[in-house]
């Protein structure tokens, strides 16, 4: 495989995972919806997202969540690609130009069979600490490209 | 839809959420993701940890949403609540594949309602890649 596991950091329940953080405007905005072709106004028509609720333009769910994985990817590699599962609330908009932050907490690794169960709490904020999303993502790591970390539960 | 994977897409109206009955699977549109298509999402992504000649997995997730947005008619006003995805196997750039989409559950209140879509990802040897089950608010 492409990407190896094999520098994978010995982590641990409590460890917490490298942030992430991105600032937003709205050629990011923009960029993103040329990419998947999704050019709802809310998101790119400054004008018309004046007049609603958000009062302004607001990035796409699925941006937030591309960052959301992209730390998921830094920690874990290929892991992720073959194993990872996220569960995600989508709790207030990420606006345009805010900076928001991802991070991660490991809540539990589990040994089961030949894999390391890794349970962790993710989110994101944006620069006023509000809430962005919520959620849990999941991974297991092949025990061969990690070893048993200590206090881990077998 | 980026314009690489337009022709693959049934041209058929979108079904409004009336028309649409839980348990029904839309046909399987296919679509091939280019280095073109995928350059151009870790642009877009700032992702900087790819893999070599690997698909970042939000990126079948984005396109495979948008293609259940072209089957399904989702009004202006409408909120993403949740997402759920489970990744299986990594897709590498060049792949084709199948995006099936999926009426979950439909819920009726008065002001909105509640939809919740399945999609599943199959790679060129038919094989799981990605499973999701999206929930959206729709206005009434």
């Amino acid at each position: 495989m492409i990407l190896s596991n094999s520098k994978l950091p010995k982590l641990r329940p409590g460890d917490v995972l490298p942030e992430l953080t991105r600032h937003l405007n709205q050629e990011k905005i923009n960029l993103y919806a040329e990419a998947v072709g999704d050019f709802n106004p809310i998101h790119v028509d400054e004008k018309f997202a004046a007049q609603t609720a958000f009062g302004g333009t607001v990035a796409h769910g699925m941006l937030i969540l591309a960052y959301v994985s992209e730390m998921m990817t830094q920690v874990f590699k290929e892991s992720w690609f073959s194993t990872g599962k996220l569960s995600i609330r989508f709790k207030a908009p990420a606006r345009s130009k805010d900076t928001v932050t991802v991070s991660g907490k490991v809540d539990s690794v589990k040994v089961e069979n030949d894999n390391l169960n890794f349970v962790c709490s993710v989110g994101c904020h944006n620069q006023k600490r509000e809430t962005v999303v919520t959620g849990k993502a999941m991974v297991k790591v092949r025990l061969a490209n990690q070893g048993v970390p200590a206090n881990v539960t077998r | 839809m980026p314009p690489e994977m337009e022709s693959k897409v049934d041209n058929r109206l979108p079904k409004k959420y009336e028309e649409l009955e839980v348990g029904y699977e839309f046909p399987p549109v296919g679509y091939k993701l280019t280095p073109a298509i995928v350059s151009k999402f870790e642009e877009a992504v700032e992702a900087r940890s790819s893999a070599t000649n690997i698909v970042p997995p939000l990126a079948i997730v984005a396109y495979t949403m948008k293609v259940a947005s072209q089957l399904i008619d989702i009004p202006l006003g409408s909120i993403h609540a949740s997402q759920e995805v489970e990744f299986f196997k990594p897709v590498t750039i060049g792949s084709c594949i199948n995006c099936h989409t999926k009426v979950i559950e439909k819920v009726s209140r008065t002001k909105l309602n509640i939809l919740v879509i399945g999609l599943s990802t199959f790679d060129q040897d038919g094989e799981l890649v990605l499973s999701a089950r999206t929930t959206l608010i729709l206005p009434c």
